[in-house]
């Protein structure tokens, strides 16, 4: 278990190098598009459907798993202080179950488009002809992914206090 | 029936403590199935995660919190801040008030109030325990400071409405000018009055500094003001649009960072992590809410309330106060963000169908949300801000309630002077 | 116990849902993306509702649920496959992936107005597209039409001639449009719709393809200078789609109700655009704006130019195994038969 854990985290890790990439080349590209745009009159061809279409799903996608592991994604929190503590990690198993099989019907249904998309050859019009597949097979990976994470989080938490399977982060929102 | 109960689930997951981008795909997820079974569920869950993230207009929110990021990354922010305290800390409350000077300078350049509000925690808290403030007052002013970014342009609250509404961007930021500023001006008077009422929370600061240091510290905020002439000369000139001045401002940041030898490898790699942190959480949390806003509106349950509120013959004043203190009931205990992509599609037509100006509700919903963010039980500026300066998120909201009390006699001015939010527009657009 | 207390809640109401009476009404949903103030559903949509509901002497009953409320424009031919709506709108150049030859209403010098360009759209999905790119999406056409086609309308100077594109900075949708401003001379700027007046105002750009009927929703009136009134840019092409398992399902009586309203609709709607495009242009001429036709000479010049882009168009579809030189073709065709009635 902990060895697949292990490839787990690297993959989710590396997924979410990708996500800093393309956040960091969105940034160049969108800058240099205006600026052609703007002085030489020459956008550049594709860079719009690049950023839309590409980049912002991969942004998001690679690295929803991986912001779970750190705890950034927000929860009301000024009841449950209040509760019994078992209570509470009572309430957090039921919520990665949930959890769990939303994002694993999300991945589902995702691979069905990416699916989709590859057999029957879907591609765009325009100056270039993007593939849509590759802009959409962003969407299972991400949410498997997650439901992965998801999933292990349950396993850990079902497990004796000590034994741990993957190191934890510290809560840290900012 | 079928309306309520997944709506009961959503309260009980949001008060459990369930993720709240759970809480919301999750029960919207439930209510669809009872409306239209599996068929309905598969479908949504189908298109919505990549149609809600594979929109060109959503770049501006990681671009406008990266630009954050790499601001506090290379300390640019942390410059802001030490101009304004060696400017303004001798009056009552003044480190105060530096502070919110700080955050509207900020908030010029930053569309981002959480990041912003780290920001401020970060390099003004130290500064105020170390003159005795109070903690309670200084996360206070840190998480209230941070929300003028939403209001003062840029904003990513008025760019998503802009874009849910289909109202101009360009209108809705210049509209955010003088309702920013006159925000900044009543935060600055209820930290006066507070610290001339209970000094204890805010000692006088005694070390005056010379001239001399004043004028030095104006050279820390040189780079602000670079940035700042590279994103609004950008958008104003028609190099960029609104949307794509977010990567504009990123890099011109990035550019100023790299010059001043402030950026490290080590610190872009940390800047994209928390950029990237916040725009999935933020993205999650759409994606769930749009799929319970599907759900919504599959029960029509927004059309019959639009009807049953267009039919009651209320006067349209009457329905624009429901509207308000549902908005601002709604901040309290949820995202802003969220917020928006849920009601807009309901309220936006109810509001303007009733002869009000959408610009101006734009800016009237860009106030709640401000306060919104500071409201417990969910505030992200009080997380945020409690979190950059590790105190207790429970000490850090007992020091809102004052500009809370602020923000709703703003939000009431705003209400009663509509030109205060439609003169600018009115008069750049012709 | 959450978990619980759920199960049981949504189980009785499931039941309370199930325990209606079912009476003989038919309640059809019909999903699009456009806002309800816009002009298709003004001329379109909501006639043929009313008409629908009309001729099912009150055994249909239509939910509509307008302004992307259960998908983007993108996605509802999507909606309709899963029958998360029984109808949708599917504009084809919003699904140019999935249905690269219905979008053939994109390309230049084919449609001329609205009426004989929406009959001759109407007659190709039926007659020749349907086994094509409908009945693999698991949807069957209803009906189809177009708006009056696209014009070039810009703040810089009258354009007439394919010189006169040159330099000028044109948003476009992308698809065919983008390679065209291209090919003339123009740079085709991509920026998302909400943002085309701001941009327009500030000089990101000079202008846009638009028909008329598009301006007040981008506030065009007060940036545009001049507009082209008869050229033939391409045109926008929409289709009320439904679902082939829902359509099977319903009965004869209501199928027939459908069909007639839907075959009524398709020049009502045509006459309807053109109505209130010739409003609109009154008033925009009224508020200064330069409307002038290309002389015929010209006009038949610049289609000239832009006659490569079909052959181009049908010949990359005709390479991937579609019969894009047949629809071609057929659409032209059907344009001039419904031109010369
Ligand atoms: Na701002
Ligand atoms: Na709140």
């Amino acid at each position: 278990m902990k060895k697949i854990i292990y490839v787990f985290e690297k993959i989710e890790s590396g997924a979410y190098v990708l996500a800093q990439i393309a956040a960091f080349i969105m940034m160049l590209l969108t800058s240099a598009d205006a600026a052609m745009r703007y002085i030489v009159h020459k956008p550049i061809v594709g860079a719009y459907e690049f950023s839309e279409s590409y980049l912002m799903v991969i942004i998001i996608f690679l690295s929803m798993s991986y912001v779970m592991k750190e705890k950034g994604h927000i929860r009301i929190d000024i009841f449950i202080e209040k509760m019994p503590k078992k209570f509470v990690e009572f309430l957090d198993r039921i919520y990665l179950l949930l959890a769990a099989a939303f994002m694993f019907a999300l991945g589902y249904q995702g691979m069905v488009m990416t699916d989709d998309a590859i057999i029957n050859n879907y591609v765009s019009s325009g100056l270039i002809k993007w593939p849509t597949w590759a802009s959409v097979i962003w969407v299972p990976i991400g949410a498997y992914l997650f439901t992965l994470r998801l999933v292990f989080e349950f396993v850990q938490s079902l497990l004796p206090n000590k034994e741990k399977l993957y190191e934890e982060r510290d809560r840290n929102i900012s | 029936m079928v309306v309520a109960v997944p709506l009961v689930l959503l309260l009980l997951f949001l008060a459990l403590g369930m993720p709240i981008a759970f809480a919301l795909g999750v029960s919207g997820s439930i209510g669809l199935f009872f409306i239209g079974g599996w068929d309905l569920v598969l479908g949504i869950i189908q298109t919505t995660p990549y149609d809600s993230t594979a929109n060109f207009l959503f770049t501006t929110i990681p671009m406008f919190i990266l630009m954050a990021e790499l601001m506090t990354a290379s300390g640019i922010t942390k410059d802001i801040f030490k101009a304004a305290h060696k400017w303004l800390g001798n009056l009552p409350g003044g480190l105060g008030i530096a502070t919110v000077f700080a955050g509207a300078g900020l908030g010029a350049v930053s569309g981002s109030s959480t990041a912003s509000a780290a920001t401020l925690s970060a390099s003004a808290y130290p500064e105020m325990q170390k003159y005795g403030y109070s903690t309670p007052f200084s996360m206070g002013v840190a998480s209230i400071s941070g929300t003028l970014a939403i209001m003062i342009p840029p904003s990513i609250v008025l760019i998503l409405y802009g874009i849910m509404t289909e109202t101009g961007i360009g209108s809705l930021l210049i509209a955010g000018i003088i309702p920013g500023i006159i925000t900044a001006l009543g935060y600055v008077v209820t930290i006066w009055i507070w610290a001339k009422i209970d000094p204890k929370v805010a000692p006088r600061v005694t070390d005056k500094p010379t001239i001399r240091e004043k004028f030095q510290s104006l050279a820390g905020i040189w780079p602000m003001l670079v940035i700042m002439l590279v994103v609004i000369g950008g958008i104003y000139a028609g190099v960029v649009t609104a949307t794509e001045a977010g990567a504009l401002g990123a890099f011109a940041t990035f550019i100023v960072a790299l010059a001043m030898k402030r950026l490290t490898f080590e610190k872009i790699n940390e800047a994209l992590k928390r950029t990237l942190k916040s725009t999935a959480m933020i993205m999650t949390i759409v994606i769930g809410a749009m799929i319970l806003g599907y759900f919504l509106t599959a029960t029509q349950v927004t059309q019959k309330m639009i009807t049953f509120v267009q039919d009651a013959g209320y006067s349209r004043w009457l329905i624009l106060v429901l509207v308000i203190i549902l908005y601002l009931i709604l901040g309290v205990f949820m995202d802003q963000m969220a917020i928006l992509i849920l009601t807009l599609p309901l309220t936006f037509p109810l509001v303007t169908s009733l002869g009000f100006n959408p610009i101006w509700f734009g800016i009237i919903v860009t106030k709640t949300a401000e306060i919104g963010l500071v409201t417990p039980p969910v505030g992200m500026n009080v997380f945020v801000a409690a979190g950059a300066a590790g105190v207790r998120t429970a000490e850090a909201f007992k020091g809102v309630t004052w500009f809370v009390i602020a923000d709703l006699i703003l939000l009431l001015i705003l209400i009663l002077f509509p030109f205060l939010s439609t003169w600018l527009p009115d008069l750049m657009m012709k | 116990a959450c978990g619980n207390s759920a199960k049981t809640q949504g189980e009785s109401s499931s039941k309370g849902k199930s325990s209606k009476k079912e009476g003989e009404q038919i309640v059809i949903k019909i999903a699009d993306s456009f806002p309800a103030s816009h002009l298709i559903p003004k001329t379109g949509t909501l006639p043929w509702i009313k008409r629908i509901e009309e001729l099912g002497k009150g055994k249909i009953k239509i939910e509509y649920y307008p302004a992307e409320q259960l998908g983007k424009a993108a996605s509802l031919l999507d909606a309709a496959k899963n029958r998360v709506a029984d109808i949708t709108y599917v504009g084809p150049l919003y699904v140019n992936d999935k249905m690269p030859l219905s979008g053939v209403t994109g390309n230049p010098g084919l449609v001329k107005d609205a009426v004989s360009g929406s009959k001759a759209f109407d007659k190709l999905i039926k007659e020749d597209l349907y086994e094509l790119e409908f009945k693999p999406n698991g949807v069957r056409p209803l009906w189809g039409g177009t708006t009056n086609p696209y014009q070039i309308v810009n703040s810089v100077h009258k354009v007439t001639k394919p010189a006169d594109f040159k330099g000028l900075k044109i948003r476009t949708s992308g698809g065919l449009q983008e390679e065209m401003m291209e090919s003339l001379g123009s740079t085709p700027v991509s920026i998302p719709g909400p943002e085309i007046f701001s941009a327009w105002d500030r000089g990101t750009i000079d202008g846009t393809l638009l028909s008329f009927f598009s301006w007040p929703g981008y506030q065009t009136d007060k940036v545009a200078k001049f507009s082209s009134k008869n050229a033939q840019l391409s045109a926008f092409g929409i289709t009320y789609v439904v679902n082939e398992k829902a359509w099977n399902s319903w009965p004869e009586d209501v199928q027939k109700a459908i069909t007639q309203a839907s075959d009524e609709i398709v020049e009502k709607f045509g006459h309807a655009i053109i109505d209130e495009e010739a409003i609109l242009e009154e008033q925009y001429r009224k508020a200064g704006v330069e409307i002038y036709d290309i002389p015929e000479a010209d006009l038949e010049k610049l289609n000239e130019e832009l006659e490569p882009f079909n052959k181009k168009w049908a010949k990359d579809l005709d390479a991937k195994g579609q019969p894009g030189t047949k629809i071609l073709e057929k659409f032209r065709q059907y344009n001039k038969e419904f031109q010369n009635k």
